[in-house]
């Protein structure tokens, strides 16, 4: 490593003050210090520093995301590296672009916006799809606010609602069948799960729904992947495991409440189920069903776009929960997990100002 | 009692609780200010000769307190800025007789014989005004803080003597109640105070489990329930000091400083002068560029090149190696020999160790991206991230609100942040601000 070392020593100067590429000084240095840490040194108290740096937990949410990224290649194909290759490349070149202008560092964050982005889309959307969509998250659901930790709205969720309203065609054919690609199946594209249950009233099995036999969003059909990644991020620390238990629990609570209460769909013809069993069922598919999963586990509890305080966490899951459920079962749309976290993100300012005001009351009054 | 939060840091390098001899200094060098002293009044002239216990300076915001001379022998006030030197050491066991004082007022025995300034208020850690009187002393005997000296080597010589301290300062300050902070761990000295504990009904022992921060001060008063604005503190080696002063009349000018780290020449406890010299304390002969820090490792003090001596507050001094080497890709580095507190590193597989740190930052600095790990190791339940924003967008009130004046300044927050934010400088600096406008005003 010492030749490269001496490379970025040497062409330094290019890029400090007076140099004819000063403009790219936040990308030369970004280059730089992933391949060689920054030499800072505490300068007051305290003295050492916990090793953990946001460079290394941004990696970790990649790592948990691995094996949904691994199986989203088996599932849809090579197309899928080309779709998180154009995500990297448009979105990173918007990041590159606002850091150089207002000379501040590139930021980490996003590394997981870029993987999060093509992992949410159906897996046959065009390429030139994915670019724009990319571009509008990190332009408008992020730069526009002031880069990573000002952001109010999930930048991977703005870039695929501005899909969702720009290019509904897309969203309603994108449909590619698991392993259609290399031939396992026969049908090219296949309508989702939650579509199925909307038009025509058939619930997937759960059994097929975690190994991932049915089609859907090119990250969210392993949900055995999901699941594990999840708790990893949440062993980890790196995911605070509030957000996702709370949101996974009340979407189980409300569908199998509503599903007690005689609100299951029925095909045409057919009487409405009901029952205990029948309404456990209807709760385990929408807990397992659709995009609630990877949503809970990787989009839901991104730090910096979920409130901050405790109660706040469970009253955000809870939200997005009850959001999700009335969504898939009262409105035009057959999915609510995209919807739920961004009406959820518009509120958590809100949420954080009434816990906040509530906690300290208290010490207001008393003075 | 609620323990939430707290961690306690891996630091290679603890000291034994050997008290180890140290080499005889030529000179001493006094520093005329310490962390909350100044000693800008100087009472001696520039070659006069001095007499040990004798009073050097005195800081006059704070009370008067006096800068004591350690042992004889003939002041130079030209040899080093902001210094008062002692040559040509004398090893005459002359001492200045403290006639001066009132025999029958102890707080002024304890004020001119050095004692004094180890008290502090909880709310601010200022020297307390000695007019006044605490609703209630804390005394912590162990600090977690990575390294602090340890009770085996304050109490090498038994507790009879802390013990005696704690009775007299306790009568002196109309016999109000004080609390004992001791480690829930059993050991024999914690027996022995548990013993005068159960005699005196006005010693009340505060077991805390062993973790930074539940030592300090601060902490215990607050899950006591006592006001920090109306209790002092005081550390375990000046309640001894304190009873060898009043019944000897021996001046406080000798400390257990503790020598730690991964760097430290020796590690052990030196029962040290005030003003020895620093030089004799470094390994000259290791060239590896380091770090002297007066105090523990989160909340001490760099001491700087200019500083020649031992500062009159100084207890420990923890050497640490400056970071020099650049790591290659070291955010997918498995890490095995690095501990955090989160589990992101492999080093979970493997028992507790403790760790070489180096000054490193370990990252670059970031916005905050609302992790929450402050949070969740604040051992006062407040949220770090929000107070530093208030602070940081110059709205203190906004700050208070939230609970800022519960903070005791371990530094836990600044040290597991992932975007390298230090809200422990911020949280000084507005205290500081604090403090200079309580008493312009």
């Amino acid at each position: 490593m010492k030749w490269l070392y001496n490379l970025f020593e040497s062409s330094r100067p290019q890029f400090e003050k007076r140099g004819n590429l000063v403009f790219f000084k936040p990308l030369f240095e970004a280059i730089e210090f992933i391949f060689f840490y920054p030499p800072a040194r505490t300068a007051t108290g305290p003295h050492v520093r916990d090793p953990l740096d946001i460079k290394r937990y941004m990696t970790i949410v990649i790592v948990a995301l691995l094996p949904s990224i691994c199986a989203s290649i088996y599932f849809f194909g090579p197309r899928i590296l080309l779709m998180i290759l154009v995500s990297y490349a448009v979105g990173g070149l918007v990041e590159v672009i606002f850091a150089c202008i207002r000379k501040t560092e590139i930021h980490e964050g996003f590394f997981v916006t870029g993987i999060l982005f093509p992992l949410i889309l159906p897996p046959a959307t065009p390429l030139w799809v994915v670019a724009v969509g990319i571009f509008f998250g990190v332009f408008f659901g992020k730069e526009v606010f002031g880069g990573t930790g000002h952001n109010v709205f999930n930048p991977a969720l703005v870039g695929r609602l501005f899909i969702t309203i720009s290019f509904p065609t897309i969203l309603t054919s994108g449909w590619t069948a698991p392993g259609a690609w290399r031939g396992a199946v026969d049908a090219v594209s296949q309508a989702t799960p939650m579509a199925l249950a909307k038009t025509q009233a058939v619930f997937t099995p759960a059994a097929d729904l975690l190994i991932g036999i049915p089609s859907g969003s090119a990250g969210e059909t392993f949900r055995l992947g999901i699941i594990v990644g999840g708790i990893f991020l949440m062993l980890t620390k790196v995911s605070n495991w509030r957000i996702p238990v709370t949101y996974l629990a009340s979407v189980f609570v409300f569908a199998f409440a509503i599903g007690l209460f005689g609100g299951i769909p029925a095909a045409e013809g057919a009487e409405a189920p009901g029952g205990f069993a029948a309404a456990w069922n209807f709760g385990l598919f929408h807990l397992l069903g659709g995009s609630v999963l990877f949503g809970a586990m990787f989009m839901s509890c991104d730090p910096v776009t979920s409130p901050f305080t405790v109660p706040g966490k469970f009253i955000f899951g809870i939200g997005c929960g009850l959001l999700t459920v009335l969504i898939r079962l009262y409105s035009g749309y057959v999915e609510g997990v995209m919807f739920s976290i961004v009406i959820m993100n518009s509120f958590t300012p809100l949420i954080d100002h009434v816990v906040l005001s509530l906690r300290y009351r208290s010490v207001e009054t008393s003075q | 009692m609620k323990f939430n939060g707290g961690y306690n840091v891996m630091l290679e390098g603890e000291p034994s609780p050997r008290v180890a001899p140290y080499q005889k200094p030529d000179a001493l060098y006094l520093p005329r200010y310490s962390n909350r002293l100044d000693f800008s009044l100087v009472l001696v002239e520039d070659g006069a000769s001095v007499v040990k216990g004798q009073v050097l300076a005195k800081d006059p915001v704070n009370f008067s307190v006096p800068l004591l001379a350690p042992m004889a022998g003939t002041v130079n006030l030209e040899f080093a800025e902001r210094h008062i030197t002692i040559e040509n050491l004398a090893a005459s066991s002359d001492e200045s007789s403290a006639d001066d004082a009132d025999p029958h007022n102890e707080r002024a025995a304890l004020l001119r014989l050095g004692v004094w300034s180890s008290l502090a208020r909880i709310d601010n850690n200022r020297v307390p005004d000695p007019e006044r009187t605490p609703d209630g002393l804390v005394v912590s005997i162990y600090r977690f803080e990575p390294y602090h000296p340890t009770p085996e080597a304050l109490f090498r010589d038994g507790v009879d003597d802390f013990l005696a301290g704690l009775t007299r300062l306790h009568r002196i300050f109309n016999d109000n109640p004080v609390y004992l902070v001791v480690p829930e761990t059993d050991s024999d000295i914690k027996r022995q105070l548990q013993k005068a504990g159960a005699d005196n009904n006005w010693l009340h022992l505060f077991e805390v489990p062993q973790t930074y921060p539940f030592d300090h001060p601060g902490f215990a008063a607050q899950q006591l329930g006592l006001n920090p604005e109306r209790c002092w503190c005081i550390d375990a080696q000046a309640v001894i000091a304190a009873h060898q002063a009043l019944e000897f009349k021996r001046p406080y000018t000798k400390k257990i400083v503790s020598m730690s780290g991964p760097l430290a020449p020796e590690l052990c406890h030196h029962h040290l002068p005030i003003g020895y010299p620093l030089s004799l304390l470094q390994d000259q002969e290791n060239s590896v560029e380091r770090r002297f820090i007066n105090g523990g490792v989160l909340t001490g003090s760099a001491i700087g090149a200019d500083q020649l001596g031992l500062d009159a507050e100084c207890r420990a001094l923890t050497v640490l190696e400056e970071l020099t080497e650049r790591e290659i890709l070291a955010f997918v580095q498995p890490g095995f020999n690095k501990q955090s507190f989160t589990k992101t590193f492999t080093s979970v597989f493997k028992p507790l160790f403790r760790e070489k740190l180096t000054t490193a930052l370990g990252g670059e600095s970031r916005p905050c991206v609302f992790c929450g790990f402050c949070e969740q190791v604040c051992p006062v339940g407040i949220i770090p991230h929000l107070v530093y924003r208030y602070l940081d967008n110059d709205k203190p009130e906004e700050a208070y609100r939230v609970e800022f004046d519960k903070c005791i300044d371990c530094g836990l927050c600044s040290y597991v942040c992932v975007s390298k934010i230090n809200h422990l400088k911020l949280f000084r600096a507005e205290r500081a601000r604090a403090v200079s406008a309580l008493i312009e005003g």
